[in-house]
């Protein structure tokens, strides 16, 4: 029961409280352009999802071997590429060879891998001391957090996009960074962190 | 490089910035330009490793296919950082033991793997490595300014030197100042461009034009009317069908909708389906007009949907109890013929 428990509350706290989109800025950039073209948004939230939890796991995992645990940032860094870029090749091989998916598909697999959100998930993971258990609900939790994140900025674009009062210097680009902003700003205020540093 | 090359990068830097109009690299822009110090270590750190696997992919990764080019680019990206982050470390201690978090989310940024795949691969090496520095000094341009405006209002200071300033907005310094600043100095850029190159359109480098195709219209069906998630009109022809069930009027939409065609064939004897593939009932302008198939080409359509109506299926049904009740008089006859 507290497996479960600790899995849900890891998964919830990175999804709502702690959304690594808002309140750290990683993966901002696929957040943003996936949003201005959610039309993939499903296939992409699995596939983040599905390398965050993983690599989430198999660095926390690692982590228990102490040579692993005394090494610093840079040796961390090193392992947590070398986690992903094995694992990327393991779906790779599966999403080409057992599925038999499409270019495109096969093209998206790489920006679901190789993103700031997928190799944040470790380090945040590595700062807290996560357990195992929590290492997949923080995954999870991240990639369900990519999905909220996504669908938020949509609905603010499309409003955005219809919007007659917008200044002309503001329309576009300017105008969805401070509707980020505003975004980040609230989910700052609900992780309790405040605004002093 | 002649002068003519420069103002092209200058101008590709500015109008073409892939952070503020194509919306790329904004993770390390957001969590990382914090102040001056940091902002001139990530322009540094990303403009020589811009150039470098830029340079790289263009000259070894050409032959490679693209899902495992994205690969080298992020274990490259490693490589590079490491001794660059060393030599950083030894200067700012402090500021570098403060953005060790980023340094392999550096290596994955997307502005690389993207300028990579979009012009390393299919240009020369010249062309490649003025590509690299453009978009690299727009990079290192909006990171500059970046952590510049958020250390002054954020910390009040700039490059560590204290500007005396009493009223500090110290949450800039957190990813939403990021987004904050970011918002507001494309505004600025756009206006600039706007009076140096009025031809020039910046915004339409990130298209909106897909934005309402979206799955989640699906979802939003759910509480529409008009969604019909279990086939209604399957559910509509069973109550029809439904000898003890209140006849009720068909909905005009239901009528026209293709959807119904193959659920009428439930039920039916061979010779209603047969009689059914021979006329067919064509809507027009609200009239019913029966036609035998092979004429039905020849009838004005405007909307080009041919379609069974209800009096077709209560013909059909009409059709099917007669035959049932011919062989049933039959089977009769001969019972009382034997007997």
């Amino acid at each position: 029961m507290s497996i479960i428990t600790d899995l849900i509350t890891a998964a919830l706290y990175a999804m709502l409280f702690q959304n690594f989109i808002f309140t750290g800025g990683y993966g901002a950039s696929e957040a943003v352009r996936m949003s201005a073209k959610p039309k993939q948004l499903y296939p992409m939230t699995i596939l983040i999802t599905v390398f965050s939890t993983v690599v989430s796991l198999i660095c926390t995992l690692l982590e228990r071997i102490n040579y692993v645990h005394s090494l610093g940032t840079v040796g961390h860094s090193l392992i947590f590429i070398a986690v992903l870029s094995v694992f990327y090749l393991f779906v790779l091989f599966f999403v080409v060879s057992v599925l038999h998916a499409k270019k495109r598909t096969v093209r998206r697999v790489g920006i679901a891998a190789f993103n700031t959100l997928v190799l944040a998930v470790p380090f945040i993971n590595y700062r807290a001391a996560f357990s195992p258990v929590e290492a997949i609900g923080s995954g999870l939790g991240s990639g369900l957090a990519f999905a909220l994140a996504v669908s938020l900025i949509n609905l603010g674009l499309r409003r955005l996009d219809k919007c007659p009062d917008i200044p002309e210097a503001f329309k576009g680009t300017p105008a969805i960074f401070i509707y980020v902003a505003v975004l980040s700003l609230a989910f700052t205020g609900i992780s309790g962190r405040g605004l002093t540093l | 490089m002649s002068d003519k090359k420069i103002g092209a990068v200058a101008k590709s830097a500015v109008i073409k910035n892939p952070v503020l109009f194509e919306a790329i690299g904004i993770a390390p822009v957001v969590a990382m330009a914090t102040s001056l110090k940091t902002a001139i270590m990530l322009t540094a750190i990303t403009l020589i490793q811009m150039t470098v696997i830029e340079l790289f992919a263009c000259k070894f990764l050409k032959m490679l296919k693209s899902r495992f080019r994205v690969l080298v680019y992020a274990v490259l990206g490693v490589l590079i950082n490491i001794p660059l982050f060393s030599v950083f470390s030894y200067f700012t201690p402090n500021e570098a033991a403060n953005v060790s978090i980023f340094l392999p989310i550096i290596a994955v940024n997307s502005l690389i793997a993207l300028h990579c795949e979009r012009f390393a691969v299919r240009h020369s090496i010249k062309e490649t490595f003025v590509d690299s520095l453009a978009s690299g000094m727009g990079y290192g341009l909006i990171v500059l300014l970046t952590g510049t405006v958020r250390e002054i209002f954020g910390s009040g200071t700039i490059y560590g030197i204290d500007l005396g300033f009493k009223l500090k907005f110290s949450g800039l310094l957190l990813p939403f100042g990021g987004f904050l600043a970011l918002g507001y100095i494309s505004a600025v850029f756009k206006r600039i461009i706007k009076r140096l190159y009025p031809g020039e359109k910046p915004e339409e480098a990130f298209n909106l034009s897909e934005i309402s195709q979206s799955h989640f219209d699906n979802i939003k069906n759910l509480f529409n009317e008009d969604f019909n998630p279990f086939d209604e009109e399957a559910e509509a022809e069973t109550e029809t069908l439904n000898p003890f069930a209140d006849i009720a009027p068909v909905p005009e939409k239901r009528k026209k909708s293709k959807k119904a065609l193959p659920n009428l064939k439930h039920g039916k004897s061979k010779r209603a389906e047969q009689k059914e593939s021979k006329y067919e009932i064509i809507i027009e302008n609200g009239e019913n007009f029966s036609a035998p198939a092979e004429e039905r080409r020849d009838l004005p359509s405007e909307t080009g949907e041919n379609i069974i109506s209800d009096s077709k299926k209560y013909e059909s049904e009409f059709d099917d109890l007669l035959s049932e009740l011919e062989v049933h008089k039959k089977k009769k006859e001969k019972d009382g013929d034997v007997e």
